[in-house]
């Protein structure tokens, strides 16, 4: 101001218009800057250190005032820049010394209401000087008040503490519909009402603060909150800071604490709408019927309680984190509602997940395009299909559903629930923002059924991957071992074990076991924890809701299960003895008892009650080899409509030279003048694989695809996606047509051996491929020079074709290339015979599979049998972008899980090559460059296998090894022992590939596993890069960025293998 | 009573017994007084350079903890103990002293040693007194350029 005394001016030079509260933001910070400038500290103005600790204050921040840079950062991050300070505090300066934080007048208010006459007084004298605040507080906590009094009101009145059971009883009486048809006039109605209710909410925060402006994007925020589509409000920057802030407060109050089952209503009621327009835009009737089943079946799915991801207040601090490790939004959404699915998929039972799954599959014959395209209807779809085909995820969503049964059982038990920490705010025994964290982060890291697999473990395990847990992950993985050893006996075996032993032991078990271990073991409990076990008995009335006489049966039945639950337990630990003894060592003295017991308890529960209605509790035997399938679009298919494309957009991730990103700019700038959309992006990854599998070069594929159609930009009229013309078998604008023709076609042929053409491969290709035959003189057809209508020349097409293509490389010597790529329709190497991989779905859409299936679309195939073809070619393994020092191109990826082979039990039994196949999939890596036939399945079942013993506890080195001299390595293959990274990259750089067994990172939390995988290059500043079975392919060595999934903690063996030449 | 025959024969046996005992007596004296530096044979001393013997532990054959079926390879002993050596020898490479120097070759997996001739008995008492000598030959190439 003009009266002040500019103390900067005078002492410095340097001019800056005084400070006080006038000031805005924007000027305070080009103060801060220009002190900065000029050398000077912000504490050498006191004006304007006095004005940015008001702002510290009232932003509860506490930085020093010599951290210079952090309060220029504090600065520059406020919402808004051209206000006041005295607008955004609404204080007059004050000095320092009567400043009140925040917190400290929101405190003040808050006891105001409850404070002595005396008491108050000094609190009026304390804010006297922050009038404004004190009653902007003031109103928001009135209003909270109020809002917590209506509430009150509501509830008593509204859907959502109605009891069920009595309602759907007052409807099947009233309209006279059946029981399930009253459940779901029900659902519907709080779907209905919880759009009242947020509608209602977001008109009373508007309403209480004041707020006129920005009314409609207020309303869409806290819907996107509520839907668990945003985490946090996404407010206006004009919006006033402490009214946003009310906003969020409400907001986050409303949905995690006043009505989270209204938030749930509204999320189910986001789906049905999403679904309602779908269904609408369906084409054919029998189409909009399946939209509503498949409508039906995932508000089923997400009617359930358990852990609430997508609006748990932690979702924004596990976003924040999972954004500096370098995640992009997309995503953490995606993983977020892919824990989310995975997470309410353990609320069913095995009964009702099985029958989801099944009438999901019952639907896969319906267009993905006719669904909601939303991630929560995505990460559904993904969980069943592949629940369907993969029985490891049924297995585990069985187990972790027992897990979570014995923790509502536990908790209605008087006592369990403290000893168990806390059951409701935790999961799989980890906190549940840990959870959350951890969970979101595997998912974004080894993709959705993987990172499905890995937290279904954990919560049947209680640690595994997530390690958070109270439990070890050692004792723990062991107990859950010796379960599964129990597991391993076939389904019928189990009942008879229990059955056997119950009625043999007796009453002699009953007198001389039974009753002395239950009685001391409840008196303990009782005494200690005051736990009755008794309490069984309840909990049969009410969870199986046969009453009060069949409870006390169940009780007496509980109390021997509960006695050969011992005695099981005891027979394990005498067979596993040491690696239980282990396992139970790193359980707390507390938990171990409980859930041993419990655990076994509903172990027999579920084998004894539950298991007439599920076939068992062991994996279901395998369906044959397993794999995928897809709709094959066959001659008699609908004609696809104008500028839709038909490419395969889960076709595999490629790796060649050029990155689809890279691709897709390629393809923006290509289409730039045209204009339109095109599909580079979509259709990347089915260009390269079905190129791989075709062998045909796929840098050639894409560049004729861009060159001829702009990667499909069906903006042009009558545009040929692979410039293939006058083909009734190829129209235009059909990629999956176009391609299909395109990739059995070599243009060069006709011309290479004309003399005219020198034997120059692109000359004789460019001629045919622009001119085609010239049937007026078929001798001029292979001329160079020969001009087409538009004045273009075979020379003069090859010189832009090299043009052309110089962002994808340099032309190759010809398009044909080495044979690869993944679910080539089962016949990549020709071992499926034609039709072999086809079935025919209930709505008559074909599938084509990647193995052989009966009519049923069932893998066949029995477990044992080796497809091993001597005369199949090798297959090309995945280059390393950027790294020329590596094998990469002779080790071929080959995963343990989601492959045709993943689902064959192993020889041993107890396990599928899934569960424990990380050793002969590394094998098969190296071997299936000489021999695409050598899967790993064939290492395992072959005659004379190192593999043939082989059972859920995995593979050695050791037989890698011979597996390797058995193929004909002998030469090649070292001798296992111990080694180092250092040693690593020295056979790399030798040319040799190195299978090693290592401890595994499992997450960032630390833990690991034991785990085999392969290392095929390393870049030139000694980063060491791999092929790994199980986890993504990746540099498998923590440098920096913190510990991810799949990262190698220490090196325990090493094999290498000699593949190539020193680099 | 001796007779001129006996004295005579007598005296010839003294005289034979003379010469004997004097030709023993010069020879012992030769022998004895023979100089040292031709009849005594020089030590040779090999030259040791300060090495401790490596500590082979005990092969862990505790079962791994994997979710994903990997399992430790369990080898003899003499098998184990000869890649662990293997492993420590190959980690501290290149050795470099004054008598011989080891580096690994990755490409042949094996040791290259090089030491001049004169110092070989020097690199073999080092391998001895390190245990190194339990590394099969096979796996060394001795150079002595």
């Amino acid at each position: 101001m003009a009266n002040d005394v500019d103390i900067q001016t005078r002492t410095t030079g340097i001019l800056l218009t005084p400070f006080s509260d006038k000031s805005t933001i924007s000027e305070i910070i080009e103060g801060v800057k220009s002190l900065e400038a000029g050398n000077l500290r912000i504490s050498e103005n006191p004006q304007l250190v006095f004005e940015i600790r008001k702002l510290l204050s009232f932003y509860d921040k506490k930085i020093n005032i010599s951290e210079e840079k952090d309060i220029l950062e504090f600065l520059s991050n406020l919402p808004i820049k051209e206000v006041s300070v005295e607008e955004i505090i609404g204080e007059k300066a004050e000095t320092p010394e009567t400043k009140l934080s925040q917190s400290e007048i929101k405190a003040l208010v808050e006891e105001y209401e409850t404070a002595t006459l005396e008491r108050q007084k000094e609190i009026d004298n304390k804010l006297k000087p922050v009038p404004d605040v004190r009653k902007n507080l003031q109103d928001a906590i009135k209003r909270q008040q109020e809002i917590a009094r209506e509430q009150a009101f509501l509830e008593k009145q509204n859907l959502e503490k109605l009891d069920d059971k009595k309602e759907i009883e007052r409807i099947v009486k009233t309209e006279k519909v059946s029981r399930e048809e009253a459940r779901i006039i029900l659902d519907e109605a709080k779907m209905a009402e919880s759009q009242v209710i947020v509608d209602s909410f977001a008109e009373s925060v508007m309403e209480n603060t004041k707020t006129n402006e920005y009314k409609n994007i207020i309303k869409n925020e806290i819907s996107k909150v509520v839907s668990g589509e945003e985490a946090s409000l996404n407010l206006p920057k004009g919006l006033d800071p402490v009214i946003a802030k009310r906003i969020g407060i409400e907001t986050e109050r409303f949905v995690n604490k006043e009505h989270p089952s209204a938030a749930k209503n509204y999320q189910l009621n986001k789906i049905k709408e999403q679904f309602d327009i779908a269904a609408a835009n369906a084409p054919t009737e029998q189409e909009k019927g399946q939209v509503r089943e498949y409508q039906e079946l995932i508000i089923k799915f997400h009617d359930v309680g358990g852990p609430k991801i997508l609006t748990d207040k932690s979702r924004k601090d596990v976003e924040t984190k999972l954004e500096l490790q370098g995640k992009s939004p997309g995503e953490i959404n995606t993983a977020l509602h892919n824990v989310d699915t995975t997470l309410k998929s353990i609320q069913h039972s095995p009964d009702q997940f099985k029958k989801i799954v099944e009438k999901a599959k019952s639907l896969s014959g319906l267009s993905r395009k006719l669904l909601p395209n939303s991630a929560m209807v995505r990460s559904f779809d993904n969980l069943m299909s592949n629940a369907a085909r993969n029985p490891v995820i049924i297995n585990l969503q069985r187990m972790a559903n027992l897990k979570v049964e014995v923790l509502n059982f536990a908790t209605k038990i008087p006592g369990v629930n403290t000893l168990l920490v806390g059951a409701g705010e935790t999961l799989g025994f980890a906190a549940a923002k840990d959870f959350i964290l951890l969970s979101t982060q595997i998912m974004a890291e080894q993709g959705s059924i993987p990172g499905a697999i890995a937290i279904l473990k954990a919560i049947t395990t209680g640690a595994g991957v997530l390690e958070s847990g109270a439990v070890g992950v050692e004792g723990i993985s062991t107990l859950s071992a010796a379960l599964g050893a129990f597991q391993g006996v076939p389904g019928l075996g189990q009942i008879l074990l229990i059955v056997t032993m119950l009625i043999m032991a007796g009453i002699w078990i009953y007198n001389h076991i039974i009753k002395p271990i239950f009685e001391s073991v409840n008196n303990f409990l009782k005494n200690n924890f005051n736990l009755n076990l008794n309490a069984v008995k309840d909990f049969v009335a009410d969870h199986l809701h046969l009453g009060k006489f069949a409870g006390t049966v169940a009780q007496f039945g509980f109390n021997a299960l509960m006695g050969v639950g011992a005695v099981i337990a005891w027979g394990m630990a005498a067979l596993f003895g040491p690696i239980l003894a282990v396992g139970l060592a790193s359980m707390t003295a507390l938990i171990t008892p409980v859930v041993i017991f419990f655990a076994v308890g509903m172990l027999s529960y579920n084998l004894l009650v539950d298991m007439p209605k599920i076939s068992s509790l062991v994996p279901p035997p395998p369906e044959g080899a397993g794999g995928t399938c897809q709709p094959k679009e066959d001659e008699g298919e609908p004609a696809i409509s104008d500028g839709e494309i038909n490419c395969n957009q889960n076709a595999p991730e490629a790796n060649i030279g050029i990155s689809k990103e890279d691709f897709g700019k390629f393809a923006d700038d290509w289409n730039r003048i045209i204009g339109g959309k095109h599909y580079a992006r979509e259709c990347f990854n089915d260009v390269v694989n079905r190129a791989k599998c075709a062998g045909i070069v796929p840098e050639y594929a894409l560049w004729a695809w861009l060159h001829e159609s702009g990667a499909s930009n069906y903006s042009i009229a009558n545009v040929e996606d692979f410039g293939i013309h006058g083909q009734s078998s190829a129209p235009p604008k059909n990629f999956d047509k176009q391609i299909t023709k395109f990739l059995t076609l070599d243009p060069a042929t006709v011309c290479i051996n004309d003399p005219r053409v020198g034997g120059n491969y692109w000359l004789a290709f460019s001629i045919n491929y622009l001119l085609g035959d010239d049937p007026a003189d078929p001798s001029n057809t292979c001329n160079p020079d020969r001009v087409n209508s538009q004045g273009n020349t075979g020379r003069k097409y090859e010189a832009e074709l090299r043009e052309s293509w110089s962002r994808l490389g340099s032309p190759p010597a010809t398009i044909h290339g080495p044979k690869g790529g993944q679910n080539c329709g089962g016949n990549a190497n020709n071992l499926v015979a034609e039709g072999e991989n086809e079935f025919v779905v209930a709505d008559g859409t074909v599938m084509v599979c990647s193995g052989p299936v009966d009519e049923n679309g069932n893998f066949i195939g029995l477990p044992g049998e080796s497809k091993y073809d001597p005369n199949a070619p090798g297959l090309v393994g995945e280059l390393i972008p950027g790294v020329s020092c590596s094998v990469a191109d002779k080790v071929v990826s080959t995963k343990q899980c989601g492959q045709s082979w993943s689902n064959k039990a192993l020889p041993g039994g107890s396990g599928t090559i899934c569960s424990a196949g990380c050793g002969p999939s590394s094998t098969s890596s190296i071997l299936r460059n000489i021999n695409g036939s050598l899967t790993p399945d064939t290492l395992i079942f072959e005659d004379g296998s190192p593999y043939n013993g082989m059972n859920g506890n995995g593979s050695s080195l050791g037989q890698a090894h011979d597996s390797l001299v058995k193929h004909g390595m002998g030469g090649a293959v070292g001798s296992v022992g111990g080694c180092s990274q250092q040693a690593i990259v020295g056979w790399l750089r030798q040319g040799r590939a190195v299978i090693f067994l290592a401890d595994s990172y499992t997450g960032s939390g630390g833990g690991t596993i034991g785990h085999i995988l392969v290392a095929e290059g390393v870049d030139s500043s000694g980063i060491i890069y791999t092929k790994d079975p199980y986890y993504s392919n990746r540099t498998p060595f923590v440098t920096s960025g913190g510990i991810k999934a799949g990262q190698i903690k220490t090196l325990r063996e090493c094999l290498p293998v000699t593949l190539g030449k020193q680099c | 009573m001796l007779t001129g025959y006996t004295r005579k024969t007598m005296l010839k046996q003294t005289k034979i017994l003379i010469i004997i005992g004097g030709v023993v007596f010069i020879f012992a004296l030769v022998v004895i007084f023979w100089p040292e530096k031709i009849i005594i044979i020089e030590k040779k001393e090999i030259k040791t350079i300060p090495a401790s013997v490596v500590l082979v532990p005990t092969q862990d054959k505790t079962p791994l903890v994997s979710d994903t079926g990997a399992m430790k390879t369990i080898l003899d002993d003499d098998q184990y103990k000869k890649m662990y050596l293997i492993n420590v020898l190959r980690n501290n490479c290149p050795v470099k002293n004054d008598y011989f120097e080891i580096d690994y070759d990755y490409a042949v997996d094996k040791f290259i040693v090089n030491v001049p001739v004169k110092n070989l008995e020097i690199f073999l008492q080092w391998k001895k007194d390190t245990g190194y000598n339990f590394i099969n030959d096979n796996y060394w190439i001795i150079k002595n350029d």
